[in-house]
């Protein structure tokens, strides 16, 4: 009988897919850089005194006038593109975790609920999601923000009203499965309390797709905020996050000034890239060990 | 002077023989969920998909004595089961727990179950999941856990170091061990084993009824022995109930039961089990199957197979009569 | 019973199997000498407990063997043929037609989204040249005789629709269409009721007798081969210990463990007095060597178990491997 600890192995397992380890490696890098932002940018780009309107539009590779090298180009506000670009790497993770996490508790408690009292409580939840399951995320987000309003935390709640329903799903089915196994009847039996049974005994055994649906759902929640800002009821302008810099850029396209708008392109591309990839590793390992 | 001792002794122990659980008249049905069309839909609304799994079941358990309950699958004994453990409600009668000075507890009426896989928490470790219940009810203190442990442990006949371990770190011998030990940890005076050695090597099966036998010496313990297996049953039980269908249809002693029984279902799952010293058979199995769940057939649920059929079996279900002293069978030939 | 079985030559004859699994935890030897004989027509009872390869010895027949296990050595002659040494062609001409498997989920055997008669005719058809008409009166016939009511109806659905006793005698009835010379069931009956397992015990043992097919039959039930096999095979951690004549063996047991899987039947065993047990659980099959790998369990063994190679001795029609066997 193996000894080995279950996370050890989980690692081991991930490990076996090298692009997916390349994955992890190329997400944990833009964390920390995003982490890392107001340290290691050249300039602070929201910072009016730090800008210099006369070196707008200028390509990549161009010295500026203080002594950095503007690597990516400058937006046409004068603004540096790679330091720009860290800051809204920051603001699109934060966003899309703090969605991502909010979601989850509220999904996995409503579906938990649904999944442990089962009836007409049940019925009526999971047709409810149903229903919003069949709307578009864009869609509802939309509809949620043209009601709530501009402001960073209008743009949370409404990722998180449009989100809430993935983990609902995955959480209730979760939950009627195990529930059905018999070390629940046999806390039953032992007269434990429902608190315990549904919080210690229940959820531990329901989160292993729940973190798969989460990895997944906050690299949805990234496209999700940088679709809304690009269309301009997202995040507001003191808060740019990739989206909106995409925004930004998009009529210099035409014009040539690809900086402007590509780069902080790429750079989402790259981060919902690695989540998805890392997400999708998690799953497959998972998967079979669930079937176990 | 010598005789009246040894008839108040006699009388004594007579008494001694008291009910520890009595069931009366208990039913259980089950509904299968109309979908969506079906609730709406009039002429559809009124297909009752009832599945009676448990019909009118009366019987008691004695104290330090072993009930065994046989039935194939879909007779309704793990539901009984459940009922028993506080885990399924009945919807129409009472359990009613102990009598004259007997008392017991729904805590003190525990389970095994039979699937060793499922019925350990697997983020468990078997401390834990030894120690989780009687720790919440305040048995014994924190403090005193580890040596609670590996006592139960020690008299599971498991080793001390697979404390630490997870369920899937053991093998299935092991798991049902720890599964005992964990019904044992609140002190239950009935123990419900529900298939409890049901795919276990004949070698583990073995051990574990051995364990199982020492157990109620140790801890006076009283069992109710859920099983499909007929030979088992007559090894360890003192008292044998034979379930069909929901129903009750032969009850005794296990020593007469197994030398004669009455009921044509009895009889035909003893010439059905395979037996060690019967060679070279030519089988002669009872046809037809166990009726589907949504499907009961009219008047005596066993009627369609019966090769004593008459026609007042195929109208009126039996009723569960006494045949003679601690003997009743469901039968309309008796 | 044909009493001079012992002078046919063998249907097929196993000798010195080994069969082994390289995990990354260790090399797990599944199959470690097994030798196994059976005669055309015969009912062969294969016992042992969980993980004493009794399974894998059945795949490996087949060649069912996949990585990261493989037959490491050893010989299996099918009609005197080595059939270890076949490619993949030839051994697909025999499986399904000569050498058939009945596993223990007849969801193994089945495909949940055909039907019945699609599966049945395919198995037909792919050993067959014959019409479709006339594949499908195959089918019913085996039907009717396996004991399915309204076999027409019964052929026209979906496995779902079917219970756990009818599948599994669908898929009986798959094995045999092609009347193969011999049937590998592996545990065929172990999960269904003890009624509906007595009716598939007659009516397969019967159907059997008419074709001429002969049986292993898997299971780790002696009292179901006592009543079935004409002869049966004792296995302990990858290897025979005992092969014989199945009155022979049971009721003049010469390995110990065969007596000690007899004795501790209940009904063996006087009513409420505890069983007679083995102590102690099986080998891990990483550890195992050539020699007896009851040693540790066994009370009547000395030292030479523990250190020499043990091989099976023959006598009188039967087989052992122990150095100090019940007279």
């Amino acid at each position: 009988m193996s000894s080995l600890n279950p996370y050890k192995k989980l690692w081991s397992e991930f490990y076996e897919s090298k692009i997916a380890f390349l994955a992890l490696c190329t997400l944990l890098v833009l964390i920390v850089l995003s982490l890392l932002s107001p340290i290691i940018s050249p300039q602070d780009p929201y910072n009016l005194s730090d800008i210099n309107i006369m070196e707008g539009r200028l390509p990549p590779g161009t010295h500026s006038e203080r002594g950095y090298i503007y690597f990516l180009g400058t937006d046409d506000q004068g603004r540096d593109m790679l330091s720009a670009i860290l800051y809204g790497l920051r603001i699109s993770l934060a966003v899309g975790v703090a969605s991502g996490i909010f979601a989850f508790i509220f999904g996995l408690s409503v579906g938990l609920f649904a999944a442990y009292n089962g009836g007409i409580f049940d019925k009526l939840i999971m047709r409810f999601v149903d229903m919003q399951l069949s709307f578009p995320a864009i869609l509802i987000a939309l509809i949620l923000l043209t009601t709530l309003g501009r402001g960073t935390d209008k743009v949370i709640i409404a990722l998180i009203a449009s989100q809430w329903v993935y983990y609902a799903r995955v959480a209730r089915g979760t939950a009627l499965t195990e529930l059905n196994k018999e070390y629940i009847e046999s806390a039953r039996c032992l007269n434990l309390s429902k608190f315990r049974i549904i919080i210690i005994q229940l959820l531990p055994n329901c989160l292993p797709p729940l973190i798969v649906v989460m990895t997944i759902e906050i690299g949805h929640a990234i496209a999700l905020e940088a679709t809304l800002s690009f269309l301009g009821v997202g995040l507001p302008i003191t808060k740019p996050s990739l989206g909106l810099l995409i925004s930004n850029g998009y009529e210099y396209m035409l014009y040539g000034k690809y900086w402007i708008s590509m780069f902080p392109g790429i750079a989402l591309l790259i981060l919902i890239l690695t989540i998805n990839v890392v997400g999708d590793q998690l799953r497959d390992i998972l998967n079979p060990r669930l079937k176990q | 002077m010598i005789e009246a001792i040894d008839v108040f002794i006699h009388i004594s122990k007579f008494k001694m023989i008291k009910d520890l659980i009595k069931i009366n008249n208990i039913s259980k049905s089950f509904s299968l969920n109309k979908n969506l069309l079906e609730t709406i839909l009039p002429y559809k609304r009124n297909i009752k998909r009832i599945i009676k799994a448990v019909n009118n079941v009366t019987f008691d358990i004695k104290c330090g004595k072993i009930v065994g309950l046989v039935g194939e699958s879909g007779c309704g004994k793990s539901t009984l089961g459940r009922i028993i453990c506080n885990i399924l409600k009945p919807d129409k009668g009472e359990i009613s727990f102990g009598g004259n000075d007997v008392s017991i507890k729904p805590l003190e009426i525990q389970m095994i179950f039979q699937d060793p896989f499922n019925s350990l928490n697997p983020r468990y470790r078997v401390k834990n999941i030894i120690s989780e219940a009687p720790l919440f009810h305040k048995l014994f203190s924190k403090k005193e856990e580890d040596e609670f442990v590996d006592d139960l442990l020690n008299k599971c006949g498991l080793n001390k170091e697979v404390k630490n371990r997870f369920a899937h770190q053991l093998s299935g011998g092991q798991r049902k061990r720890v599964g005992i030990a964990r019904a044992l940890a609140v002190k239950p005076k009935l123990i419900v084993c529900d298939e409890a050695v049901a795919g276990l090597d004949v070698s583990i099966q073995a051990q574990i009824l051995n364990l199982f036998f020492e157990l109620q010496n140790n801890y006076n313990l009283t069992y109710f022995f859920i099983s499909h297996d007929l030979s088992v049953v007559e090894h360890i039980s003192d008292q044998v109930i034979i379930m069909y269908f929901g129903s009750i249809v032969e009850m005794a002693s296990a020593e007469d039961i197994f030398k004669k029984p009455n009921h044509p279902y009895t009889k035909a799952l003893m010439e059905q089990i395979p037996n060690i010293n019967k060679r070279n058979l030519n089988f002669q199995p009872i046809t037809g199957e166990i009726p589907s769940a949504t499907d009961a057939p009219s008047g005596c649920k066993f009627h369609p197979r019966c090769i004593f059929v008459k026609s007042i079996c195929r109208e009126i279900e039996p009723n569960l009569l006494e045949i003679s002293p601690g003997w009743s069978s469901a039968c309309h030939l008796n | 019973m044909n009493k001079n079985k012992t002078y046919k030559s063998k249907l097929i004859d196993i000798v010195n199997l080994n069969t082994y699994f390289f995990t990354s935890n260790g090399i797990v030897k599944a199959v470690n000498g097994m030798n196994l004989n059976v005669s055309e027509g015969e009912i062969l009872g294969l016992v042992g407990e969980s993980g004493s390869g009794k399974t894998i010895t059945g795949y490996s027949i087949l060649g069912l063997i996949d990585y990261p296990g493989r037959i490491v050595s050893g010989d299996i002659l099918f009609k005197n043929q080595n059939i270890i040494k076949l490619d993949n062609n030839r051994l697909r001409h025999l499986r399904g037609n000569r050498i058939s498997m009945i596993f223990q989920d007849p969801m193994m055997t089945l495909n949940p989204v055909l039907r019945i008669d699609t599966q049945m005719i395919d198995t037909v058809i792919a050993h067959q040249k014959i019409k479709y008409s006339t594949a499908r009166k195959l089918a019913l016939d085996i039907l009717e005789k396996l004991g399915v009511d309204s076999p027409d109806h019964r052929l026209k659905s979906y496995p779902h629709e079917l219970s756990g006793g009818m599948r599994q005698r669908v898929a009986i009835g798959i094995s045999l269409i092609n009347k193969p010379d011999l049937i590998i069931a592996d545990e065929p009956t172990t999960a269904l009721d003890v009624t509906i397992q007595s009716q598939i015990i007659y009516e397969t043992q019967k159907l059997c007798k008419e074709i001429g097919t002969a049986i292993i039959w898997i299971t780790h039930d002696l009292a179901v081969v006592a009543g079935l096999a004409d002869r049966v095979c004792v296995m302990y951690a990858g290897r025979d210990v005992e092969q014989g004549n199945i009155n022979a063996i049971i009721d003049n047991p010469k390995h110990p463990y065969t007596k000690g899987l007899i004795s501790s039947i209940p009904a063996n065993n006087k009513r409420k007095e505890p069983l007679f047990q083995i102590n102690g659980i099986p080998p891990s099959l990483k550890d195992t060597d050539d020699s007896c790998s009851f040693y540790n369990r066994c009370n009547k063994s000395k030292n030479k178990c523990k250190t020499e190679v043990i091989n099976n001795y023959f006598v009188n029609d039967r087989s052992y491997r122990c150095f100090y066997p019940y007279k």
